[in-house]
């Protein structure tokens, strides 16, 4: 009995050690090492927090003021996404607002959701550029076909927003 | 040992499966495993057919040796001719000898054929494949047949691997699949003993790895004389139970290696042990050491071994309490058989003993002078007058007879068949089979009655021997041989001059 026992434990003890060791493996081999080349290899970011599971992988960014949402960000996702293929990609971004840049967010928020819903993207650019004047405050906006990208800059304090753009009922996911 | 394996391989799987986030499937994998399993296991048949459930001992060559053996030394001869065919093969060769396919080893229970046919294995430094009978017996229909193929598959290999060049196949209670084919019944084992006799027709004598199947039962009149015929077990040899030199041979082998009293005479306990077979003969060896254990003692002596040849033969010594009165009829029942055999045979009684033991609550125990196979007529006459004895006695002290005769009435009964069915009684030499029960059991009813006669008369002759001794033999229990013929020789003119008077 005690040497059947120690049969199957030994069948169990090999397959989990194969599998589970040939998923962690794969995981850092093929996922957590390209991952950390390229935020190294991006200027004016680091990687705070890197969690992978099964289906989702979850990173998060501390970029510093130099940083351009508009132009480095869409690039940068672009090349983590490749890297990371069919699970899900959650891309956090560390920010560092104000209380004025936050209450000045929370005043354009309105307008934003707005243009999104109902895909008046001239006027999300509007209403951002009309308070970014009224309050001196320097901003970045663009889209691309996924995502609208808005930064808004006080040094040395920064805000940055990502919003999907066919979405609207889904979940925010990208609100960094 | 891997099928274990498998089963920890497929728990870590659906482990991982469940981890990866895959549920439902790990769910089915289970399912499909539990079932495989289950099939597997529940019963000999499922996917396998119970291929592998044939329980085989092997050994490639065993240890045990024809010395080991004791006694029986034709058997031994007969059956060593038989195997330097397989030993000298360019000889038989050169004389054109179809090498023996069979040995058939028969005789009572215990005789030693297991020994025998592992000795056979030694002697001709064979690899040896035994089996038995009832091992080929299943409920599917066509496996006792593959499993004689696989059988001598299994040999063939087994002695390739070991690298010799012969095997000898022992097959155990061959009656099991060896029973004769008869009706129109078709049975299962039919074709298993038809695939042995295929088997045995295709051992050809020069392939490379020569087979021998030695088959052993104790009921070969029971076999298919189709086994039976020459070029399948071409030799019958018949293990009979030992004589007194081969029981004294045995006894030797089996209490070499126990500790034995300077004055132990092995040569009066073979003489005891008349009948007894090997088995019972080792039985005794090893009850005895037992005996000596419980006592303490360092050595075995000889009354361990006495009380060790009581054990075997009656049983052990019981915890019946008897009532006075009914231990004094015991013990006066027991003194009529043992003056009735020391009148008969003198010097035949080897104790008296009223101790309860397996069925019998008191016995005599005799020993035979020597060995004998035949009988006259006076001789079984005697055993039946000793036989009706105990009786009789009660009748001469009480006036009356008890239930306890019954076993003597038995065996009584069984001498008179002898003597009807041998011819020795009035009736003259007759058919068994065409006498009626009836005019049977009136000639067996006028012997016993006549001796029955003899028996009391005997016994009212002694009767001053039988009330001197009850009272000894009520205290001590027991009385050797010794010393009932010196209270024989006391009192017996005693009662003669008493009976005259």
């Amino acid at each position: 009995m005690k040497k059947r026992f120690i049969s199957v434990a030994t069948g169990l003890l090999v397959t989990l050690t194969a599998l589970f060791g040939g998923f962690f493996a794969h995981q850092w081999w093929a996922i957590e090492q390209p991952i950390k080349e390229v935020v190294a290899e991006t200027p004016h970011i680091t990687l705070q927090s890197f969690d992978a599971n099964p289906n989702r992988v979850e990173i998060k960014l501390k970029p510093d003021p130099d940083f351009s949402l508009a132009v480095d960000y869409p690039v940068l996702r672009q090349r983590l996404e490749e890297i990371v293929g069919e699970r899900e990609l959650s891309i956090q971004l560390i920010d560092h607002p104000s209380p004025k840049l936050q209450k000045i967010w929370d005043q354009v928020v309105f307008g934003v959701s707005e243009g999104i819903v109902h895909q008046r993207y001239t006027e999300i650019s509007d209403v951002i550029q009309s308070t970014a004047e009224q309050e001196k405050i320097s901003y970045e906006l663009t889209m691309d076909d996924e995502f609208i990208y808005i930064s808004l800059q006080e040094d040395p304090h920064f805000i940055y927003r990502v919003f999907p753009l066919h979405s609207a009922n889904d979940e925010v996911k990208e609100n960094g | 040992m891997d099928k274990e394996v498998a089963l920890g391989a497929g728990i870590g799987l659906i482990i991982f499966l469940l981890f990866l986030g895959y549920g439902a499937l790990a769910f089915v994998l289970l399912l499909v495993t539990g079932a495989i399993f289950f099939f597997s296991r529940s019963r000999t048949g499922g996917f396998r057919l119970g291929r592998k459930q044939r329980i085989v001992s092997k050994e490639t060559v065993p240890n045990t040796s024809f010395e080991h053996i004791g006694g029986v030394q034709r058997v031994k001869q007969e059956l060593k001719e038989a195997l330097d065919f397989l030993v000298h093969r360019d000889k038989i060769a050169t004389y054109g000898i179809r090498p023996i396919k069979g040995i058939l080893l028969y005789g009572p229970p215990g005789t030693g054929k297991t020994m025998m046919a592992k000795a056979a294995a030694h002697y001709t430094d064979s690899v040896f494949v035994s089996t038995s009978g009832s091992q080929f017996v299943e409920m599917y229909v066509g496996v006792g047949a593959q499993r004689i193929r696989e059988l001598f598959q299994e040999a063939r290999t087994l002695a390739r691997k070991s690298g010799k060049n012969s095997a000898i196949i022992f097959i155990d209670e061959i009656d099991a699949i060896g029973g004769r084919r008869e009706g129109t019944q078709h049975r299962e084992y039919d074709q298993t003993l038809n695939q042995l006799l295929t088997e045995m027709d295709g051992i050809s004598p020069d392939s490379e790895i020569r087979l021998l199947v030695v088959a052993a039962t104790n009921r070969k009149d029971m076999l298919d004389p189709a086994l039976l015929r020459p070029g399948r077990f071409d030799r019958h040899i018949n293990v009979d139970l030992p004589d007194k030199k081969a029981r004294y041979h045995i006894l030797s082998l089996h209490l070499k290696n126990k500790p034995l009293a300077s004055d132990v005479d092995l040569d009066h306990i073979a003489n005891e042990t008349f009948g007894f077979s090997g088995a019972q003969l080792e039985s005794v060896a090893n009850e005895a050491a037992i005996y000596a254990m419980r006592e303490g003692k360092k050595k075995i002596e000889q009354h361990h071994l006495s009380q060790a040849v009581d054990k075997v033969l009656l049983g052990e010594k019981t915890d019946r309490e008897a009532s006075k009165e009914e231990r004094k009829r015991v013990a006066i029942h027991e003194l009529g058989h043992a003056i009735a055999a020391e009148v008969l045979h003198p010097n035949s009684v080897s104790q008296v003993a009223l101790s309860p033991r397996g069925e019998a609550l008191g016995y005599v125990r005799h020993h035979p002078n020597e060995d004998r196979h035949l009988y006259t007529r006076k001789y079984i006459e005697e055993q039946i007058v000793i036989c009706l004895a105990g009786s009789a006695a009660e009748q001469e002290v009480y006036g009356n007879r008890s239930t306890g005769a019954q076993n003597d009435f038995k065996k009584a009964n069984h001498y008179a068949r002898i003597l009807i069915e041998s011819g020795l009684s009035d009736l003259g030499i007759i058919n068994p089979d065409l006498i009626s029960k009836e005019l049977m059991q009136k000639e067996a009813a006028k012997i016993l009655k006549d001796l029955d006669q003899q028996a009391l008369q005997l016994i009212a002759k002694y009767r001053s021997v039988i009330e001197k001794s009850l009272d000894i033999l009520l205290q001590e229990e027991f009385l050797s041989g010794k010393q009932f013929r010196q209270l024989i020789r006391t009192y017996q003119n005693e009662s003669i001059t008493m009976n005259q008077a």
